[in-house]
């Protein structure tokens, strides 16, 4: 790889990284395995980086490879994934910020991993139904009712704090699907 | 779900922070150096690999031997796995892709084994659907994105496919001719799933949260659309050359099942599963995913392998009578006529297993990757799927079905 494109890398990393970082800790919920996601998965970016780096939608591109290492992960480790969620000292240490933050892991780690996975992609990702569907491997009629599942789920779990309007939320959606 | 739901589960989401870490761009392009080092050495190995397997295959023996043991020091995990499963005696082939598409993968095989069909990504475009007869891939022209789902004998391929404006519509592929299959008054949009020989096409219909599982009663843009009755609507995801469809119910709890009348009911659960879906048909076999009971598995303390630790389960059941049978090594994908099955294992190898349970191991095109398999010949000799993103088929020497 070329001194330039090894620049262009390390500038689209510095740019994307905490929002990698953030989504893999959404869906896995333990800090220490969305770190070795992250690296994983933009290892295979930089591997790829002289064509990855022409794509058109990059950030997308890399959210894929993301949840790709995500899924092959936790085939391997479904029994971790689970001692991650369920351990709530996990989840209270991690978060150093709003009570917010805490109740939307702590709903996180109550909802199946398919809805979860299905929240954060479309949510947090950004991904559409049909992007959602094809990186799972399910129907995109899987996908919906997941999201319609997750969704009430989440609302059920955090009752007051699903209906509050946290400060500075106020921003537009970036894309509705 | 309404709109606002969404948006509040948006900012939700972004509410949660994740501590600091060490982790900064100039150790991961170290790191990505070190890998691409590394896998230069192993694939200089595989390549040795394949020319054994070739050989293999060509003189038509049942199979080289399996490694003994652990995998050998100095290999990954992965390429340690793919190296110790069963016998050899299928080898993989790269599926041509259309020019400006980089990745993709087979999704759908005919049961005679001449047609395969998938979806294709690239550079600026998330997914169109793709047939092979043969090796030449033919780019199936829909309507905005989407993929192929099923294809029969005649090489008709049904799919679904979302427009520009998200709306979603199911497909067919005739004679080099794409239609749009008929929704029914009372439904917003549809995908097409699976179908048979007799052109018959099963799917779902959609209506804002509603679904509702339909056979389309032939590949055209004016075939009668019947909807299968289901309590709290259903999603149909297979159907057989005599009718039967196949699928799950809307909310998750039951895999389920109908008639060539269109009679439904619920498919065996084993015990220790609740709720799943059954994915595809083939004679009187069907195959699906249920969800494991209540908590997380502990394993069998008499079997000598490791369980898999996924929180679903494979299932295949025998329609005749309704039984039910649990895989306990990986995803079911498919099934043939023979009670065949390919089979996604935990740690992205797939096999082909027979009905006595011996399994054939599907290479992949390299030691690093994820191989899936999705299809399989009602002969047993010609599988398809995905390796390292790339559209493979498998030839295989002939297994052992008929139970």
């Amino acid at each position: 790889m070329s001194a330039e494109e090894d620049r262009e890398y390390v500038e689209y990393v510095s740019a994307a990284l905490d929002r990698l970082r953030r989504a893999a800790f959404l869906l896995c919920g333990d800090v220490d395995r969305a770190d070795d996601i992250v690296q994983s998965a933009l290892v295979a970016v930089y591997l790829n980086w002289k064509k990855i780096r022409t794509v058109g939608n990059l950030d997308g591109y890399v959210h894929r490879i993301l949840v790709r290492r995500y899924i092959d992960e936790t085939r391997k480790s479904w029994a971790r994934v689970l001692l991650a969620w369920r351990d709530t000292d996990t989840a209270a240490q991690a978060g150093p910020s709003v009570e917010d933050s805490h109740a939307v892991q702590a709903a996180l780690a109550k909802v199946s991993r398919g809805q979860r996975t299905v929240l954060v992609l479309r949510f947090f990702c950004d991904m559409s139904v049909q992007e959602t569907a094809t990186v799972l491997g399910l129907s995109t009629g899987t996908v919906k009712s997941q999201t319609a599942r997750g969704l009430a789920a989440m609302r059920d779990l955090l009752g007051e704090e699903w209906q509050a309007t946290p400060a500075g939320a106020s921003r537009e959606p970036r894309r509705m699907r | 779900m309404t709109p606002d739901s969404e948006t509040r589960m948006r900012e939700l989401l972004s509410s949660v922070d994740i501590p600091a870490s060490r982790m900064n761009a100039t150790d991961l392009v170290r790191e990505g150096a070190r890998t691409r080092r590394r896998r230069r050495q192993r694939l200089t190995m595989s390549v040795a690999g394949v020319a054994t397997l070739g050989l293999g295959a060509a003189i038509g023996v049942a199979g080289l031997p399996g490694r003994p043991g652990g995998p050998a020091p100095g290999l990954s995990q992965r390429a340690g796995a793919s190296a110790t499963a069963a016998p050899v005696a299928c080898a993989v082939q790269r599926l041509a892709l259309p020019k400006g598409s980089t990745a993709g993968e087979v999704t759908a095989g005919s049961p005679n084994g001449r047609y395969l069909a998938g979806v294709v990504t690239g550079k600026d475009n998330p997914g169109k659907p793709v047939f092979w007869a043969g090796a030449r891939p033919v780019p199936i022209p829909i309507d905005g994105t989407g993929e192929a789902e099923g294809v029969n004998d005649s090489g008709v391929v049904v799919g679904e496919g979302q427009t520009a404006d998200r709306r979603h519509y199911a497909w067919a592929y005739v004679d080099g001719k794409v239609v749009e299959l008929p929704v029914p008054n009372g439904y917003t949009g549809a995908e097409a799933s699976a179908i048979n020989a007799k052109g018959q096409v099963a799917g779902v219909l959609f209506a804002g949260d509603r679904t509702a599982a339909v056979v389309w009663q032939a590949p055209t843009a004016t075939a009668r659309a019947k909807v299968l009755e289901a309590p709290g609507g259903a999603m149909a995801f297979g159907i057989s050359d005599s009718g039967v469809v196949v699928g799950g119910l809307h909310d998750g709890s039951a895999a389920y099942w109908w008639d060539a009348r269109g009679l439904g009911g619920k498919l065996t659960s084993p015990a220790g599963t609740v709720g799943g879906s059954a994915y595809g048909v083939r004679g009187d076999w069907a195959y699906g995913l249920l969800k494991r009971d209540g908590k997380p598995p502990t394993g069998d303390p008499t079997a000598s392998a490791p369980q898999t630790t996924d929180s679903r389960v494979a299932v295949v059941w025998d329609l005749r009578n309704d039984r039910a049978a649990t895989v306990d090594d990986g995803r079911v994908q498919a099934v043939n006529i023979n009670g065949q099955v390919v089979v996604d294992h935990p740690h992205n190898t797939a096999s082909i297993r027979e009905v006595d349970g011996t399994l054939r191991a599907l290479p992949g095109l390299a030691a690093e990757g994820t191989t899936h398999a999705t299809t399989l010949s009602d002969d047993g000799t010609r599988a398809g799927g995905g390796s390292a993103d790339i559209p493979v088929s498998w030839f295989c020497a002939p297994g052992k079905g008929n139970r």
